[in-house]
């Protein structure tokens, strides 16, 4: 129609046909038809968004029923009539087929699974645990620095436990522990020169990182350090080296600005007064991180290196030992700490040739572990009024305070009962991750 | 221009041609101006309509995508959070001797009452929290637990049919997924005696319970392939048989047992009637017992009352009480066995030896709900473990069973279920003594909530 139009027949075009012709109609029909779309588009996203604000309230929900189902409460602590601490072995979840490595096969399961020591979460069920039965202190185990990568074999305490949404609430204690004569150690020290300059190092570096932490356990206003295996030490490299090395730790915390208070691993079944003069001398308390022949003499066969016998003959053993070195350290002015043990066996390890040597406690338990608290009242030094606990977490070596498979919390209970004060509405409940009814 | 040339359309005055234009009124100008200028306006709307389109389909297509990613989390999370509460089929192990525990179906369902309302309070705690016993998973997690450790059947409470505790052992227990892998018997108990029980002391009650109870199993819980039997017979537990006679007569004792036989019989069943039958020393008189015993084809005990030698005592309140050490009854228990494994074999019945991992409902006392005491001093795993070692010698060879006495008694301190307070440890004991290790070790143990 519109190709034969003249300019005569303008006067008879209709609105409507130029509407047409000029394409208003079509162009109302697409504006129509994109307003229907854009509303419907409109409705849909409305509807989207509430589907996805259902969504993300259903997985928030789901989230905070796993969050009530598996993270720790917050912790309900006892007061406990002495310090009570436990050394806490970091490493577990590593693949070094070694210690650390569950891989290896232990003689106890945590409670917890066979967990990562650098898993905040795994520090906040510790953390609680032990507050609730009376533990206030752990002593974290840590390596000296052997690279010059600032690394100190802490890294499960950093990045796991510091962590913790509890960590503020338990006191820490470093704990030293070093392998120049461990056999096979696999990052042996080439001299004892080089060895004082790793200590002075590495204390020197956890000071300046953990010294002024508010929870750091102090006595007479110096953090206290644990040193191990010190009769060992001195054993294979005499007096001076202990003097030697001592100083060192205590450069090295000075230069972090720190005076440390030094407990000493000095106890042992041979009770050579001679011997132990100077390494006495240098420590401020006396303790011990095991004594694992206390019970039992090793066999006098040449070159055995197999101990094998009861857990209640050992718990008669440390009352005996802990009786002769708390008159000795209070005869020496020293502070003593009685250390306490739930058992022992590094069966697992001899029989995979990990370690050379095998100590067995045989049937320990916590009922004769509860008789080894109680034995350890009569020997608390008034001053530090501490025990130190060997230890919380050596899965490995059957010496284990956290909750197990096997044993349940019985060793906790035990230590809670000797040392911890009865709330009057009664003991916090034990909760574990995922109890079907908590 | 371009716009009409993109549509592929001619204009007007392309149509009317360029001589045209000099001719064309001004007022026609003016409107067609306007209608230029309304298409213009019409066409910014279309784009702007566009866009918004665009725009919104951008925002849906985004809300799409984060809507597909958190189905997947919460996909993620109920499966994680199923995994985390639900047990993986057990790894059941063999053992030499089979092994069964009595257990306990009401908790968590009445109150007020010992063995079902948690908050009078317990001397332990399960590892899996103050459950109710109707949810199939803790049934799933009981059952995997005992089979791992060398408990094949559960022995357990039966009053009648339409009781509390038998409702929970058919909406929970008999709902586990693993129900079909674990045996199962009745520990039949027709309530008389117990304080608070519903139906009084009427012996027609009693017998109606009885009868009720046997019609019921005979139809519904017998023919199950996982009903325990001997010799083809089912088994059935008459709990407390020996007191039952005591307090209403040695007659009224040999009807009760003739009584559910029979009822048995009427639907087609043989049962193999064992009498819950050694409970005190004083029972050692051998005239006496064969005539209680006639009924039955085995003798056994939940548990014994006093027999360490050491006396009870009357308290201060004028009830009985019992303070022993665990070990002492442990050696008790032994001599009893002694006595009434050779009883039974002479009478050519067979003998059942319950092993029990303590006692202590001192709580239940003080809280007034059982008027009489009985604490057992120290009960360690160890000692257990030498009283299920011991216990083997006494299982008469035919039936070839242990019992053990409880799975699950909390409130009366008798329970080797993993509890908080001693984990799995009476389980591994049970295990280490009874069961065959597989070639691969042990089952690990498994709780829920393992993240690890």
């Amino acid at each position: 129609m519109a190709s034969a139009a003249g300019g005569a027949a303008l006067g008879a075009v209709s609105a409507e046909s130029y509407d047409q012709l000029y394409e208003i109609q079509p162009l109302n029909q697409e504006i129509s038809e994109l307003e229907k779309q854009k509303a419907s588009l409109a409705s849909k996203l409305t509807q989207s968004e509430d589907q996805t604000q259902r969504l993300e309230s259903r997985l928030s929900e789901l989230r905070q029923q796993r969050s009530e189902l598996l993270d720790a409460p917050e912790p309900v602590p006892v007061e406990a009539s002495a310090q009570v601490a436990a050394f806490y072995v970091f490493g577990w979840g590593n693949d070094s087929m070694n210690r650390g490595d569950w891989r290896v096969g232990t003689p106890l399961h945590p409670l917890l699974g066979r967990y990562h020591s650098n898993d905040p979460w795994v520090a906040d069920w510790h953390i609680k645990w032990a507050l609730e039965h009376g533990i206030g202190t752990f002593f974290p185990l840590t390596f000296l620095e052997f690279t010059d990568s600032g690394q100190s074999g802490i890294h499960g305490f950093e990045e796991g436990m510091l962590h913790s949404r509890f960590f503020d609430q338990v006191k820490i204690a470093l704990y030293l522990f070093w392998e120049p004569h461990w056999p096979g150690n696999p990052r042996g020290v080439a001299d004892l020169e080089t060895f004082y300059l790793l200590a002075q190092k590495t204390v020197h570096n956890l000071g300046n990182r953990h010294f002024a932490r508010r929870n750091i356990l102090k006595h007479e206003n110096r953090p206290m350090l644990f040193l191990w295996s010190l009769s060992g030490f001195r054993y294979r490299y005499g007096d001076d080296a202990v003097r030697q090395l001592i100083d060192a730790i205590r450069e090295g915390a000075r230069s972090s600005g720190f005076e440390v208070y030094i407990i000493g691993d000095i106890m042992g079944t041979w009770h050579g007064e001679e011997f132990y003069e100077v390494v006495t001398e240098q420590v401020d308390a006396i303790t011990a991180w095991n004594i694992l022949d206390a019970g039992s003499a090793w066999p006098s066969t040449p070159y055995t290196t197999e101990l094998v016998y009861g857990y209640d003959e050992y718990v008669k053993g440390y009352q005996r030992e802990t009786r002769f070195w708390s008159g000795y350290a209070k005869k020496r002015g020293k502070g003593f700490v009685p250390p306490l043990s739930p058992g022992f066996s590094n069966r697992i390890l001899y029989d995979k040739g990990i370690d050379n040597w095998l100590v067995e406690l045989k049937d320990s338990s916590p009922e004769i572990f509860r008789k080894m608290c109680g034995n350890a009242k009569e020997f608390l030094d008034p001053d530090l009024n501490m025990v130190l606990i060997e230890a919380w977490n050596e899965i490995h070596e059957s010496t284990a305070l956290e909750p197990t498979m096997e044993s349940g919390f019985g060793y906790l209970h035990a230590l809670r009962d000797a040392f911890a004060v009865k709330p009057s509405i009664g003991w916090p409940g034990d909760v574990i991750p995922g109890q079907l009814y908590p | 221009m371009s716009e009409l040339v993109r549509t592929g359309r001619r204009s007007f005055f392309e149509q009317l041609g360029a001589a045209a234009i000099g001719a064309v009124p001004a007022a026609f100008m003016a409107r067609e101006f306007e209608r230029s200028s309304r298409i213009a306006g019409l066409k910014d709307n279309v784009t702007m309509l566009s866009s918004d389109i665009s725009s919104l389909q951008g925002q849906i297509n985004r809300l799409d995508y984060e809507k597909q990613e958190v189905s997947q989390g919460i996909e993620q999370a109920t499966s994680q959070l199923e995994a985390l509460s639900t047990a993986a089929p057990p790894r059941p192990v063999d053992s030499d001797i089979k092994v069964a525990a009595y257990h306990i179906t009401g908790w968590g369902t009445g109150k007020g009452f010992k063995s079902m309302d948690w908050s009078l309070g317990a001397p332990y705690t399960p590892l899996l929290g103050r459950y109710t016993s109707d949810d199939p998973r803790v049934a799933d997690w009981h059952i995997k637990w005992a089979l791992e450790h060398g408990i094949s059947a559960f022995l357990y409470f039966y009053s009648r049919p339409d009781f509390g505790w038998e409702r929970c052992l058919e909406q929970g227990v008999m709902k586990s997924r693993f129900f079909d892998s674990i045996d199962f018997a009745l520990l039949h108990c027709n309530d008389n005696f117990w304080p608070g029980n519903p139906f009084g002391m009427d012996p027609v009650q009693m017998d109606e319970a009885s009868k009720v109870t046997l019609d019921y199993a005979s139809m519904h819980l017998f023919p199950r392939r996982n009903y325990l039997s001997f010799e083809g017979r089912p088994i059935v537990i008459l709990f407390r048989y020996w007191d039952f006679a005591y307090r209403f007569g040695i007659e009224k004792a040999l009807f009760w047992a003739r009584n559910v036989r029979q009822s048995a019989e009427d639907r087609g069943y043989d049962v193999y009637l064992m009498g819950d039958f050694v409970g005190w020393t004083w029972q050692h008189d051998d005239s006496a017992n064969r005539l209680v015993s006639r009924e039955l084809d085995a003798l056994t005990a939940y548990n014994l009352g006093q027999p360490s030698g050491i006396p009870s005592k009357l308290d201060e309140k004028g009830n009985w009480t019992l303070v022993c050490p665990y070990e002492k009854m442990v050696e008790a228990y032994l001599r009893e066995y002694e006595y009434w494994s050779s009883f039974a074999k002479n009478m050519g019945k067979g003998f059942v030896p319950t092993v029990p991992p303590g006692f202590d409902n001192s709580l239940m006392y003080e809280m007034g709900v059982d008027n009489w005491m009985m604490r057992l001093l120290d009960p360690t795993v160890q000692r257990f473990k030498v009283m299920c070692e011991s216990a083997k010698r006494y299982a008469e060879e035919n039936l070839n069973l242990v019992s053990v006495e409880a799975w699950n008694e909390f409130q009366e301190g008798s329970v080797v279920e993993p509890s908080m307070e001693f984990g799995f440890s009476f389980l591994d004991a049970i295990r280490d003594t009874y069961a065959r290790m597989p070639t691969g070790g042990w089952p690990e143990e498994a709780i829920p909530g393992l993240v690890y």
